[in-house]
């Protein structure tokens, strides 16, 4: 027992090399770094976001987990959960705020603070540094999202039954 | 044998009470059904409600619609009441001066008085001058604090910074020295140019010293006693943050402006009351007292009293079809309340707590028009409809019911609109009274106190126990137990307070504690129903006395609540009164009185 290490704890953030993932990275550890949470980084070979996100949660000291997969998803996972049903996933490269926002809610999973939301925040891009591709990855993103959006339908549980308390007189 | 159904249409909800009524008069119950009330009570556009209702009720009991020999109304009572709010103080802030919002992280720690500049200027402040530098959006935190550890090199004094984006720590922690930096203003256009101003923050769970103290201010913009005064409202909107930042601007000026609430008069059969809202609401209600039986209600003309009852008078008008000189008001609850609003003219979105008076009033309408929708339930259904009796009558037959009660008897009918009490003696002889304030005034109180602008929401706050998500696998519930889920909760609902309905998790879209939402919510219940139970009880009690009734039983939709019974019991207690939720028939609960009542004055025939 008296050689156990001291081990800081931390987030542990796991990547698989790609070309955007510097950026990725950065934004991530900025999150990260605001809310005050601290984070390490490792490069692995495994290509999967959603495997790496576990790997790194199981690793880590707080439970949490970061994994950016090959295809520029990123994942946030918590060590309790089941491999197979990640707190969020990123699908797709997305854009600079969503991957500040997976750093903020990767440190507010561990504060234990209400997630971001994305409309939260509004939040500009620099833009002088995004390369075309992820801008137009950016845009295809946005499509598909509008696109599911028309399709799928808004459900509503209802209401059902008596509301034993009155009506406001206005309705 | 013969089978009767007794209608109970009230403000919210519409009850049926099915009985087979044998040759010696004796009742057998064979089912009742609630549903919610179609239309404004005692209008035929009740008349689906009731279908639904009995429909409901005879197929529970396998009974046909032909087989009902009578159907029993009661005489509604023509009571409707409403509700109004008024702020009477007001915060504006004339050329915005301060910036009063707490960002879940703001940066650096201290304070720091200087002059604004923007953020492109910075490179031409002059070394030795004291500055605060404004961030706006797309600046990247590595560019803001180069720039700003640059400026420090060339001798320029920054004392604090102010930013858009949510990144004041990441620019902190870059900085070569410790300055406060807020973030998150999103009208970061708006802070005034070449203005001095004062940025402060404190380490985490401390609030600010300097900038929440009116003293404080003065301090740090040399002012004068009587600029002093006009900084007050600023400093009570920052008590409690961890961060702020105040701008001096030559005209600005932030005003806590009383508006006129005006007089409210009060008629009593013999006298009368003036009042100034403004004096708050136990003075408004000790005028009540003093004048009873109150005869009618007026506000000033011109003032906001007078705008908000003529506003009650002309709604209950609208919905009664009767003319507006007949709205008598006949009593009125007035509660002392607050409401978060939004400061005219803030940076951020910042909010003052404003004093506002909430009222209920209650209006005597001539009769409803029961004959016309018992008519018309004749002709659809070709069953006997009959007018059986007066609804506190049939009310405390009802409540007589509830097992280990006996006459004299006060009931307390805690409804949504209107609490009601009425007292039988031994003598059989009813009295009863109809008081403003009820459920709907304390979905109003939560939604204001909170600023939730969302009744759909206040009114679930009201009626569900709180719990504070701490684990994507446990809540605390609101008296600390703890509970587990077997699968993770939502995201959305992680580390917020939530309502737990049956269906579900809600979260509350707000910033507030567990402890302060359930506090507003008792507040506000305590102040609607305990005022209420004690007023409508000293005026039905024989003496004036509360201690003359031995039994009180609350019915009706708010005595189901999970704490206004308990509340109600509890301020009772110390009068020796056995007060208890009644429970109709040994089976129904606080439901259903007076459908119950209707079937028990049925002595056969037809009348």
């Amino acid at each position: 027992m008296l050689d156990r290490m001291p081990v800081k704890p931390t987030v542990m953030v796991y990547y698989h090399p790609h070309e955007t993932c510097a950026c990725k990275l950065r934004e991530l550890q900025a999150g990260l770094e605001e809310e005050g949470i601290p984070a390490v980084i490792h490069s692995q070979s495994d290509p999967d976001s959603q495997r790496l996100g576990y790997q790194a949660a199981g690793a880590s000291h707080l439970g949490v987990g970061i994994g950016v997969g090959k295809d520029g998803s990123i994942c946030i996972h918590h060590t309790r959960l089941p491999e197979e049903r990640p707190l969020f996933i990123l699908e797709g490269p997305g854009e600079r705020a969503e991957w500040r926002r997976f750093g903020y809610n990767a440190a507010r999973l561990v504060k234990g603070t209400p997630f971001k939301d994305k409309e939260e925040q509004p939040f500009q891009n620099s833009g002088d540094d995004m390369n075309l591709d992820v801008l137009k990855a950016t845009i295809a993103e946005i499509v598909k999202r509008v696109l599911a959006e028309q399709s799928s339908q808004p459900v509503r549980p209802a209401d059902e039954g008596v509301n034993v308390w009155s009506r406001m007189p206005w309705g | 044998m013969a089978i009767v159904a007794g209608v109970d249409i009230g403000n919210s909800t519409t009850e049926v009470c099915l009985a087979r009524v044998n040759a010696r008069g004796e009742k057998e119950y064979l089912s009742s059904s609630i549903v919610k009330t179609t239309g404004i009570k005692g209008t035929t556009a009740n008349l689906p409600g009731i279908r639904t209702a009995l429909d409901d009720a005879l197929r529970h009991a396998g009974v046909d619609m032909n087989e009902l020999v009578q159907i029993r109304f009661n005489e509604a009572t023509p009571v409707i009441g409403d509700l109004a709010m008024e702020t009477i103080t007001e915060t504006i802030i004339t050329e915005s001066t301060m910036i009063g919002h707490n960002p879940g992280t703001p940066g650096g720690i201290g304070l720091g008085v200087g002059k604004t500049v923007t953020f492109a200027e910075l490179d031409r402040i002059q070394s030795g001058e004291k500055v605060i530098v404004v961030i706006p959006a797309r600046i990247d935190f590595e560019d803001a604090s180069q720039a700003i550890n640059w400026a420090f090199d060339r001798g320029v004094d920054v004392v604090g910074a102010i930013a858009c984006q949510d990144d004041a720590v990441l620019i902190a922690n870059r900085l070569d020295k410790r300055i406060p930096i807020v973030d998150e203003v999103t009208f970061i256009e708006k802070v005034p140019i070449g203005m001095l101003a004062a940025v402060e923050v404190t380490e985490p769970g401390r609030t600010i010293q300097t900038l929440s103290n009116p003293y404080g201010i003065a301090t740090v913009f040399n002012l004068t006693p009587e600029e002093t005064k006009m900084v007050v409202p600023i400093a009570r909107a920052l008590i409690g943050n961890r961060s702020a930042v105040v701008v001096r601007t030559p005209q600005g000026d932030v005003k806590a402006r009383t508006i006129p609430a005006g007089v409210l008069t009060i008629f009593g059969q013999r006298n009368r009351e003036e009042v100034d809202v403004e004096s708050g609401s136990s003075k408004i209600m000790q005028a009540v007292e003093r004048v009873q039986p109150v005869v009618d209600v007026k506000g000033e003309p011109g003032t906001n009293a007078g705008g908000m009852i003529e506003r009650v008078r002309q709604v209950m008008s609208d919905l009664t079809g009767q003319s507006l000189e007949r709205m008598n008001i006949q009593d009125l609850l007035s509660v002392d309340t607050f409401i978060p609003q939004q400061v005219r003219g803030g940076l951020a979105g910042e909010f003052a707590l404003e004093n506002a008076v909430a009222l209920a009033a209650m209006v005597k309408t001539s009769r409803l028009p029961m004959q016309q929708i018992a008519d018309q339930l004749i002709s659809q259904l070709g069953i006997p409809v009959v007018i059986a009796g007066v609804e506190a009558n049939m009310a405390v037959l009802g409540a007589l019911t509830t097992p280990g009660t006996d006459k004299p008897l006060a009931i307390l009918d805690m409804g949504g609109g209107s609490t009601d009490a009425a007292i039988v003696t031994r003598d059989e002889k009813v009295h009863s009274i109809h008081l403003a304030g009820a459920g709907d005034m304390v979905t109003m109180l939560i939604n204001s106190e909170l600023g939730l602008n969302d009744l759909d929401l206040a009114e679930d706050i009201k009626k569900f126990p709180l719990a504070k998500v701490e684990s994507l696998y446990h809540v605390r519930l609101e008296d600390g137990t703890v509970r587990f889920y077997e699968e993770h909760l939502p995201p959305q609902v992680f580390a917020r307070v939530v309502i737990l309905k049956e269906s579900g998790m809600v979260p509350i879209p707000s910033e507030y504690s567990l402890e302060k939402i359930r506090h507003v919510r008792r507040e506000a219940k305590k102040k609607v129903f305990v005022t209420n139970a004690l007023r409508a009880l000293a005026r039905v009690a024989p003496t004036g006395n509360v201690r003359h009734i031995e039994f009180v039983v609350m019915v009706g939709g708010s005595a189901l609540d999970f704490e206004v019974a308990d509340m109600v019991a509890d301020a009772l207690a110390e009068y020796g009164i056995v007060c208890g939720r009644g429970n109709i028939r040994g089976t129904e609960g606080p439901r259903n009185a007076v459908a119950t009542g209707l079937v028990l004055s049925y002595s056969g025939g037809g009348a």
